[in-house]
């Protein structure tokens, strides 16, 4: 299985981006995906995109309807707040086998 | 373990009776700035930052804010917390439609890098406790500096 790459989005890219990041690593490696993840600014989005090239992107904040519109974006909350984080990784999961 | 990170009593204000979110966040910003702990900008910066990227975290029976604001404007990490007397509405982190009544608020001041990611993990651990937030919601000043930094010392 191929690594897939996260990118991780939230307003200033120390706070809550750190935490949903090792959070989402940690449990889509249980799920067995091979994962690498990084973090970025809201501002910051588009030109993550053209270096990285993630497979999806998990932001804690809000992102323009034009931001990031030729990747999968997933709504990280849950990796904050914990309630529903095993719902939350599941999905990201599945959407990344989809795509392998 | 994060270095040397304990949460100050002088920070930690009870049961405060405040009229809406910003009057909240001034007031922790200047507890925070009072004691060296965040520059004098940090106050404007946080109270736009939040207006922008709003930090309120949906729990169950406690909801809880996180307001911060970027690096340069802190001068050593703290954490401040204060409890409501009633609840002031945040909106939600990420979805700024959507308003919360907040009752317990943790203002970061965090500095860059990844030294602080082990205690902004157990800081939301805290959050994840709905038990402990109950605690930290009738605790007193003494009792929330007991019951916060036993938890962000926990492995």
């Amino acid at each position: 299985m191929r690594t897939f790459k996260v990118l991780t989005v939230c307003g200033t890219g120390i706070a809550t981006s750190t935490v949903a990041s090792e959070k989402c690593k940690e449990m889509l490696l249980d799920r067995g995906l091979n994962i690498e993840v990084i973090e970025c600014k809201a501002t910051e989005v588009e030109s993550k995109i053209l270096v990285y090239r993630p497979d999806v992107i998990v932001h804690t904040t809000i992102l323009g309807e034009d931001v990031g519109n030729t990747v999968k974006k997933i709504r990280g909350l849950a990796f904050i707040t914990g309630v529903g984080m095993d719902k939350l990784a599941d999905e990201i999961a599945d959407y990344l086998k989809s795509v392998e | 373990m994060h270095k040397g990170f304990t949460l100050a009593e002088e920070v930690v204000r009870i049961q405060v009776d405040v009229p809406d979110r910003e009057a909240i966040m001034r007031l922790m910003a200047d507890v925070l700035e009072k004691e060296g702990y965040v520059k004098e900008t940090y106050k404007d910066a946080v109270l736009a930052r939040e207006e922008v990227f709003s930090t309120g975290l949906p729990l169950q029976e406690y909801c809880v804010a996180i307001p911060h604001t970027d690096a340069i404007h802190v001068n050593k990490p703290m954490i401040g917390v204060a409890t409501l007397q009633n609840p002031v509405q945040f909106a939600e982190m990420g979805n700024p439609e959507e308003l919360l009544d907040v009752q317990i608020v943790f203002m970061l001041a965090m500095q860059d890098g990844r030294e602080q990611i082990k205690l902004l993990t157990q800081l939301m651990k805290v959050v994840q406790d709905q038990e402990l937030l109950k605690r930290i919601y009738k605790a007193d000043q003494k009792e929330i500096v007991e019951l916060i930094n036993q938890k962000l010392c926990m492995d």
